[in-house]
Order: C-alpha cells, then sequence, then structure tokens
C-alpha cells in the first residue's frame, strides 16, 4: 500500500503543530496509541482498486446554485463583533503578532 | 390547547424529568411565553400557521439567535450568534416555538452523548445507558416527550442512531434538501439538518416547512417544500431492499431478531423483499472518518480566539494565544479529530488517505444507485447494538466509530434515511428499543417517509412511552 508507516507518536505531533494545538505529554501519548489503531483500522482502504476511479467530494445529489452578484443587507457591524473577546475601533484585535506590548 | 398552555405543559415536563435526563443545555422560559401569547393572540384573530402553537428543541450546533448556542463546546460557552438558522426562522414562521437547546457530543463528534463538555445525557429508558450521539438531548428530549419534536443534524448517524437507542423517529434528509445556513458546520459535504419527532406523520409536516431552497445555502437544492405522499393503507406496489452486509458479523443478535420480525412486517403490509448486496459497504467507516474528519479539522480551524467569545492568553503572542485556545476549549474526542483530520490532510498522506476515502466515497455511492434500479427503498438496522451503558466505550475510540457503521454509508452517499421504532429487546432485565432503517434513493425523501408512515399505521412500536416518562411495559 502507499502508506509509509510513520510512528504515531510522530506523526500526532506534527498534526498537533499544523493544527495549532499544544499537546501535554501524557495527552499526546494517549493520543498516539489511540492514532496507531484508528489509522491500522482504515488500512482497509488499501486493499480497493481504485484505478480510474473519480474521487467523490460531496454527494452531489441536487445541483447548487450560484446567487446573483449584487450587494444586499446583511447583519451589523456591531453585532458580529459582539462575541468576540476584543476589540478595537469596530475591529477584531489580536495580540501584537511580532514582539513588544498589546 | 393555547399555545401558551402547551409552553406552560413543555416547562412543567421538563421541571420534572430534566434533572434526571441531562437533555438540555438551555431553556428560554421567558422567550418561549411571550412568543406563546403573541400565537394566542394572532389565532384570536383567525391567524395560525401549519406548526402552530408546537414547542420545539434545537440541537446546540444551530443558531439560534442571542441565546446559547455551544455545539456543547467550551470553544463556544459563551457565543451567542447575532441570527437564527434558516430552519430555526420558518419553523418560527410556522407558528412553532423555540423552547430549548439540546445537548450533543461536541460539535457532534461521538456517538454516545459523552463527548459533551457540559455532562452526558441518560436514555429516558435506562438511566444508566447512552441515548446514543451525536444528537444526543434531542432524542432523550422527544423519547421522554418534554418536546413535541426537536431538530437534530446528522453527519454519519447522529439523528438515526440516537433516535433509534430512544425509541423514536429520526430523519436525516438527502444532502442538498434542507438548508443548513446557522448550523455550525463539522463536515461540509455530509451536514444535514435533520428531525426527531415520536412518528413519520409529524416529520412529515416539519420537513414540508423547512424544506426547499434556500438563498443563504448555496449548497441547498433548488427545490420546493418537500410534499408528504398520499396516505396507504398496504405496501403492495413497493419493493424493500434488504442488503446482506448490513447484517453481517457485528450485528446484535438480539437487533437482528428484531428487525427481521419488522421486515415480516413490511411482507404483511404487502411489500416485496428483495436480497441485495451493496458490496463496498465496509470500507464505508474508513471512508467516512477519513473524508468527515478531514472537514472537521478545516472548519475548525475558525476557533481562534478571535470571533466567538473564548481566548486564552497563552504566552501573549498570537500563535501562543491561537494555541492556548483551541487546546483548552477542544474536548478529547474534538482534539483526536482534528488531528486525525489534520494529519490525513498533510503532505505525505493526503493521496494515501484523503484521496483514497474520496475515491471510495464513489464506489460507496454508485453501489446505492445500482440497487435503487431495482427497489424503491432499502431496511437495515439503524444500530449494530442496544443503547449500551454510559462509560463502556469511553476509552475505546475505535469501538465507539463501530457504533456509526450501518448510517455512515447513507451519509456518504447523500441519501434520506429514517429510523423508525420497530420493537423492543431486553438487556439485563431493561427492555430497549430497537431502531429500523429505512434509506431512500437521491431526493426520495418523501417516499422514505410514506412507507414509515404505513409501517406506522400498521405497528404500535413508536407509540411506546419510557416509564421514567409514563408509559407502562
Amino acid at each position: 500500500m502507499a502508506h509509509e508507516r510513520e510512528d504515531p507518536s510522530a506523526a500526532v505531533e506534527r498534526a498537533a503543530a499544523l493544527a495549532r494545538l499544544e499537546l501535554e505529554r501524557d495527552t499526546r501519548t494517549h493520543l498516539a496509541a489511540d492514532f496507531g489503531r484508528i489509522l491500522a483500522a482504515f488500512e482497509s482502504l488499501a486493499e480497493l482498486e481504485l484505478d480510474g476511479v473519480e474521487p467523490l467530494w460531496n454527494p452531489g445529489v441536487a445541483a447548487e446554485h450560484e446567487r446573483e452578484d449584487r450587494v444586499a443587507p446583511s447583519l451589523e457591524r456591531a453585532d458580529l463583533l459582539a462575541p468576540a473577546p476584543q476589540v478595537e475601533d469596530g475591529f477584531f484585535a489580536v495580540p501584537k503578532t511580532l514582539g513588544g506590548e498589546r | 390547547m393555547s399555545a401558551r398552555a402547551a409552553v406552560e405543559a413543555a416547562l412543567a415536563r421538563i421541571e420534572a424529568l430534566e434533572g434526571e435526563l441531562g437533555a438540555l443545555l438551555d431553556v428560554d422560559e421567558d422567550g418561549a411565553r411571550s412568543r406563546a401569547d403573541e400565537l394566542d393572540r394572532e389565532a384570536a384573530q383567525g391567524l395560525r400557521g401549519p406548526l402552530h402553537g408546537l414547542p420545539f428543541a434545537v440541537k446546540s450546533n444551530l443558531c439560534l439567535r442571542g441565546r446559547p448556542t455551544t455545539c456543547a463546546s467550551r470553544v463556544l460557552e459563551h457565543y451567542r450568534p447575532p441570527y437564527s438558522a434558516t430552519v430555526v426562522e420558518r419553523l418560527i414562521a410556522a407558528g412553532a416555538i423555540p423552547l430549548c437547546a439540546t445537548n450533543m457530543d461536541e460539535f457532534g463528534f461521538g456517538s454516545s452523548g459523552e463527548s459533551s463538555s457540559f455532562g452526558s445525557t441518560r436514555n429516558p429508558w435506562d438511566l444508566t445507558r447512552t441515548p446514543g450521539g451525536s444528537s444526543s438531548g434531542s432524542a432523550a428530549a422527544v423519547a421522554a416527550r418534554l418536546v413535541p419534536f426537536a431538530l437534530g443534524s446528522d453527519t454519519g448517524g447522529s439523528v438515526r442512531q440516537p433516535a433509534a437507542l430512544c425509541g423514536v423517529t429520526g430523519f436525516k434528509p438527502s444532502y442538498g434538501r434542507v438548508s443548513r445556513f446557522g448550523l455550525v458546520a463539522f463536515a461540509s459535504s455530509l451536514d444535514t439538518v435533520g428531525v426527531l419527532a415520536p412518528s413519520a406523520a409529524e416529520i412529515e409536516r416539519i420537513l414540508a416547512v423547512i424544506s426547499g431552497s434556500d438563498a443563504h445555502d448555496a449548497t441547498c437544492a433548488t427545490l420546493g417544500p418537500l410534499e408528504p405522499e398520499a396516505p396507504r393503507d398496504n405496501l403492495r406496489d413497493v419493493r424493500i431492499g434488504v442488503p446482506r452486509e448490513y447484517f453481517a458479523e457485528g450485528l446484535d443478535a438480539r437487533v437482528r431478531a428484531r428487525v427481521e420480525a419488522a421486515l415480516d412486517e413490511f411482507r404483511q403490509l404487502g411489500a416485496t423483499l428483495v436480497p441485495v448486496e451493496l458490496p463496498h459497504t465496509r470500507h464505508a467507516l474508513a471512508a467516512y472518518y477519513v473524508v468527515a474528519s478531514a472537514e472537521a479539522s478545516s472548519n475548525l480551524s475558525r476557533y481562534d480566539g478571535v470571533r466567538y467569545g473564548a481566548r486564552e492568553p497563552g504566552d501573549g503572542t498570537l500563535q501562543g494565544m491561537i494555541a492556548a485556545t483551541r487546546t483548552h476549549g477542544f474536548g478529547a474526542e474534538t482534539l483526536r479529530r482534528v488531528l486525525l483530520g489534520t494529519h490525513v490532510l498533510s503532505a505525505g498522506h493526503y493521496d494515501a488517505w484523503f484521496l483514497r476515502a474520496a475515491r471510495a466515497r464513489r464506489l460507496v455511492r454508485d453501489d446505492f444507485l445500482r440497487v435503487f434500479g431495482l427497489v424503491d427503498v432499502l431496511a437495515a438496522p439503524t444500530s449494530p447494538e442496544l443503547a449500551f451503558r454510559l462509560g463502556a466505550k469511553q476509552d475505546d475510540a475505535l469501538a465507539m466509530y463501530l457504533c456509526d457503521a450501518l448510517t455512515v454509508p447513507t451519509s456518504l452517499a447523500g441519501l434520506p434515511a429514517a429510523s423508525v421504532p420497530c420493537g423492543f429487546a431486553e438487556d439485563d432485565g431493561v427492555e430497549l428499543p430497537v431502531g429500523l432503517q429505512l434509506i431512500g434513493a437521491p431526493l426520495a425523501d418523501a417516499r422514505v417517509l410514506a412507507i414509515a408512515r404505513a409501517y406506522q399505521s400498521a405497528t404500535r412500536h413508536h407509540e411506546r412511552v419510557p416509564p421514567l416518562a409514563g408509559g407502562t411495559r
């Protein structure tokens, strides 16, 4: 099968970095054990003869539609900002991306 | 009964039973009372919508303007959406009254309700057992008759499996038949909004209100609302396929016996049973978990501490804040899915996992399309087992995933499917409900519901109420 077997701990560590998660060592160990078992159980996909089979990205039972490209009323800015933990001058605010005080 | 009286009756049921069930995360007493009074004034002037005065429950991943819409996650604990889901708006416009938000597996990740960050819901038939998931609170609330119906969502079985385990009727529409605007996304190519109620007849009335195209959801089919089929007193012109793969190893013998007895009931109604084969079924679970986790990992990237309430400062940097918010905000199963999804999408693994799963998905779908040339619907068990004890699978993610083995193929193919109560089986001295799944061809939602209704006109399994909620054995 095409799967290169990666050590589950390394796979979890790599995925955690990509997904912006900081896992404690215990959690990482526990998840790595699950990861190994789950991926092994899913190896059955490797048995399938898939040459020439087009991927199905969504079930496509009904035609999707597009709406006209026209300005229409939408939600109020203040309502959208209301749930934000930090707002400044009508914008979502975040910590500084490069050093210094916030 | 006035709308106000219906709301008061529901509130009294909630007061009496919710403490034991843990089915709800929010009850909007004031809002429901004031809406009921408004409806009663309208009724006095002769104005009544098709669902006039019916209180309902909303799964906590469907937006309800100004009310907690938490997805049972810490990361959305304080989120109040500035708009309501299209399905909720349509129900309100038809005279129904949103009364409460239901407990669920966090973001829909689970089959037992136990991954809720706010405590597990208990099964009204036996409080030591799971109601199923992820629409755990919606199923328990309907089973205990707290509300006449509830909205759920079904990505891989999250309406059908809890409906089966709680002894209520659950319906997952065709992909694209019901708007998802205002449904918090889990897996966008699989998510559907579904309905749980005591019977298929009630679900038809609700579907007729919530289905149909929506300018806010480009994935919603440009079709009108569902039109229920005429009632039928027999099924003489109906061919029901019985897929061999759904009765294979792993199916509880008691569930099998009860489902086979239900197939006999269909035969007595005049239906022709046709054995069929869906050979790629055994690959569906893997394909589903790869695709669903991948899509979930993308969808959940939006919880970054910027827009939806929760924020953990971390080390004070932007990246540190994002990581701390996500790590503290997500429960264990959510972490597992996000990691799995990120892995199968990552460089070096995409072709072997995500692309393969998407190809396998086509084979699963094509199996169904082939048999729907021969039969009208398929009948199969909904869940491979009876409601299990809370905690029984909590440390075994793979065992939990297997709960979905009989519901995910339909989801991959985007087909409509109902779970109808088809009898009871005993476990440890307790009688527990069994669900039968009826699966339809693409967009044959009305056909599935009509066949379910005909079955329920001839049988009484769906009328049984748990003893806790006033039912008798």
